[in-house]
């Protein structure tokens, strides 16, 4: 399958946060929700992609494109919603509707239009007097409807109310209906991740920890309420167990280690993903 | 030639939305340049330093320090500071080259009228009429407008960014306080070595050498400008707006 | 739309199969007619919040088994499918039902016979209800 974007042993040093080396491919048809803890390096490994900060090492491509280099036909393929956006606060939403939306030969201006209007944004306001929520949402308005091939989304429902986040993601699914069309995102919002990714790219302090299909991810994890006494030696898998709780990472070498052994357990319940998010980020530390 | 085209209808999101500040910076410029051109006289006569500050100032960062605030350069992140607009830009699909020239073209909008008032104002209303013949007084209009341009043209790279030593907004103001203090000093040791100061060698320069002066203001101009697009370039592509 | 779709989080059935089994009830049960459309993968997994990988899985899988069709950029529908199959996915889902519930009883150490007597006790409610 083609890909759009591809970051292959990039790495960035900035003060004594060290990113990298990050590897991952995107391909179209996909969401991809970049997971960690504050200060992972999530928002800056878009702003790599984006070519607002440069790699120490490693190549960024997106359309095949190397981001730092010469040709920066590349930009008319991605769009990027910041988290925190620079140098709207003068402009009203149509002015930068006005201003936007001739870049991208692909707008779409019925969706900025039901966009505005589904969020109820007040566009010949200027961004500067806009509440954070009303801010975002704009923000948001003038990033889909360029209808690029990539999108960047950094924690875009974060001061969303709750309908709003409902609306927002139903139209991003719709959106992505296409097929052809990738997004990558970080959140802290499990509902959005639960609801819109199809593959986690995890990291922890600047290194990355793995890509893994979420559902995938969510069946590799299993935890069990043991009968009787519980096993002596560590379980295969063992991430954790209190009382009669076991958590494994691998149920299959579990289950037949329980049958070995003659122990039984009363049920196996899957972990929901923000539990093994936990878990695989917590792992990793004490390690 | 198109490329000045597409900078200029990217220089104009911020121009339009700088008419009032315009206003402010005609009206504060108006009064800078009537003062000066009062002192001219005091000037030439028993050697004003501020006099020669002020003419620089209108001649390098023209009426820049009276924009908008919202289009003021502004810390980043970290230490880096810059324009607002070039980051948001840069996050656009236009050329890096589109916006560094509209870069220039705002600059040019908050110098070269003030600077053309300037020199129209000393012509009408000062001795200068006495001083200097039509040939000698062009050749002076270029040598400083040529000036704008090879010293002026530095101030718009700095929206590309700064990594200042002070992030501080009150630190970045006693350094510019310590800088101008700085500069009125060299201005009057400038004076007190040779007698007159800049301005008035440069009238003297053109009086005797008017071609001359006028070629290698026009020269420096072409080379500063060039010189200035191409640091903002590199500039752009080595800092991290993070 | 929303399909009555549930997903068992407790049950060890695959996530892909669980939806493929009820996509196939509510098909053989009438609820989705022949022709009737399907919400598209990228749909379907937010609103079950899966990934779409698991839902192309199993509508590739229905498909392969002739309960849906697929027509290029118009979407997903429901196909023509013969009354036996309908049956047999019937008569495989009272089995599974009832499979589980055995299932549960063995875990908590019933007998057969015991097991026997529960079936027959629920079975005569029902026929005292049904008179």
């Amino acid at each position: 399958m083609n890909r759009i974007a591809e970051i292959s042993q990039a790495e960035k040093t900035i003060d004594d946060f060290h990113l990298g080396p990050i590897n991952i491919e995107i391909k179209p048809g996909t969401i991809t929700a970049l997971v960690g803890n504050n200060g992972s390096g999530k928002s800056t490994l878009l702003k790599l992609l984006m070519n607002l900060a440069k790699p120490d090492k490693g190549n960024i491509r997106i359309s095949e494109k190397l981001v730092f280099g010469p040709d920066e036909s590349w930009k008319t393929q991605v769009s990027y919603q910041p988290q925190t956006v620079i140098g709207w606060n003068a402009f009203t939403g149509n002015t930068l509707k006005e201003f936007i939306s001739p870049l991208y030969p692909d707008w779409d201006d019925s969706l900025f239009t039901k966009m505005a209007k589904l969020f109820d944004i007040p566009l010949n306001k200027r961004f500067g007097k806009l509440s954070q929520g009303v801010q975002q949402k704009l923000n948001l308005a003038l990033t889909v409807p360029r209808n690029t091939p990539l999108v960047l989304l950094d924690e875009p429902t974060s001061f969303m109310d709750i309908p709003s986040k409902k609306h927002f993601i139903d139209l991003l699914a719709d959106w992505m209906d296409d097929g052809n069309r990738a997004i990558v995102m970080t959140s802290h919002q499990s509902a959005d991740i639960m609801k819109l990714a199809d593959y986690l790219y995890v990291l922890q302090g600047g290194k990355m920890i793995g890509t893994y299909e979420k559902d995938e991810l969510i069946g590799s994890y299993l935890q069990y309420w043991m009968k009787g006494e519980m096993p002596a030696l560590p379980i295969p898998g063992e991430l954790s167990r209190e009382h009669q709780r076991l958590i494994t990472c691998s149920p299959e070498a579990a289950e037949a280690f329980f049958q070995e052994n003659d122990l039984t357990f009363t049920s196996a319940v899957p972990l929901d993903l923000e539990e093994i998010i936990s878990l695989l980020l917590t792992e990793r530390k004490e390690r | 030639m198109q490329e000045w085209k597409q900078a200029y209808s990217l220089a104009k999101l911020e121009l339009k939305a700088s008419v009032f500040g315009f206003l402010f910076a005609i009206i504060f410029m108006m009064i800078v340049i009537l003062s000066i051109v009062t002192s001219l006289d005091s000037y030439l006569g028993n050697g004003y330093a501020g006099f020669d500050f002020f003419f620089i100032l209108i001649f390098s960062i023209g009426a820049i320090w009276t924009k908008p605030k919202d289009f003021q350069i502004k810390k980043i992140s970290g230490n880096l500071s810059a324009s607002p607009l070039l980051v948001m830009q840069k996050q656009l699909p236009i050329k890096q080259e589109i916006i560094i020239k509209s870069r220039f073209i705002v600059h040019f909008f908050y110098s070269f009228p003030f600077q053309v008032l300037t020199l129209f104002a000393f012509y009408l209303y000062s001795p200068l009429q006495g001083i200097l013949s039509i040939s000698s007084f062009i050749a002076f209009s270029i040598m400083w407008l040529s000036f704008g341009i090879y010293a002026g043209y530095m101030f718009p790279t700095a929206d590309a960014g700064d990594k200042g030593p002070f992030t501080e907004t009150t630190a970045a103001v006693i350094f510019a306080f310590v800088l101008i203090i700085g500069i009125f000093f060299v201005f009057s040791f400038i004076h007190i070595l040779f007698g007159n100061g800049i301005v008035y060698w440069s009238i003297i320069l053109v009086q005797k050498w008017p071609i001359l002066s006028t070629v290698v203001s026009i020269l420096l101009a072409f080379a500063g400008f060039k010189h200035w697009q191409y640091y903002m370039g590199k500039r752009m592509n080595r800092f991290d707006y993070l | 739309m929303e399909l009555p779709i549930k997903l068992s989080k407790e049950s060890r059935e695959p996530i892909y199969h669980q939806i493929e089994n009820q996509l196939k009830a509510l098909i053989a049960g009438g609820h989705l007619p022949a022709d009737a459309p399907l919400p598209s993968i990228r749909v379907l997994s937010k609103d079950l919040e899966t990934s779409v990988i698991t839902i192309r899985r199993a509508y590739q899988n229905l498909e392969y088994q002739g309960f849906i069709r697929t027509s290029q950029g118009k979407g997903t529908f429901v196909a023509e499918i013969e009354e036996s199959l309908k049956q047999e996915v019937k008569v495989s889902a009272v089995y599974q039902t009832i499979e589980h519930a055995v299932e549960t009883a063995f875990s908590y150490d019933y007998t057969l016979e015991q097991i026997e007597e529960i079936f027959q006790e629920v079975l005569m409610e029902y026929k005292k209800k049904g008179e």
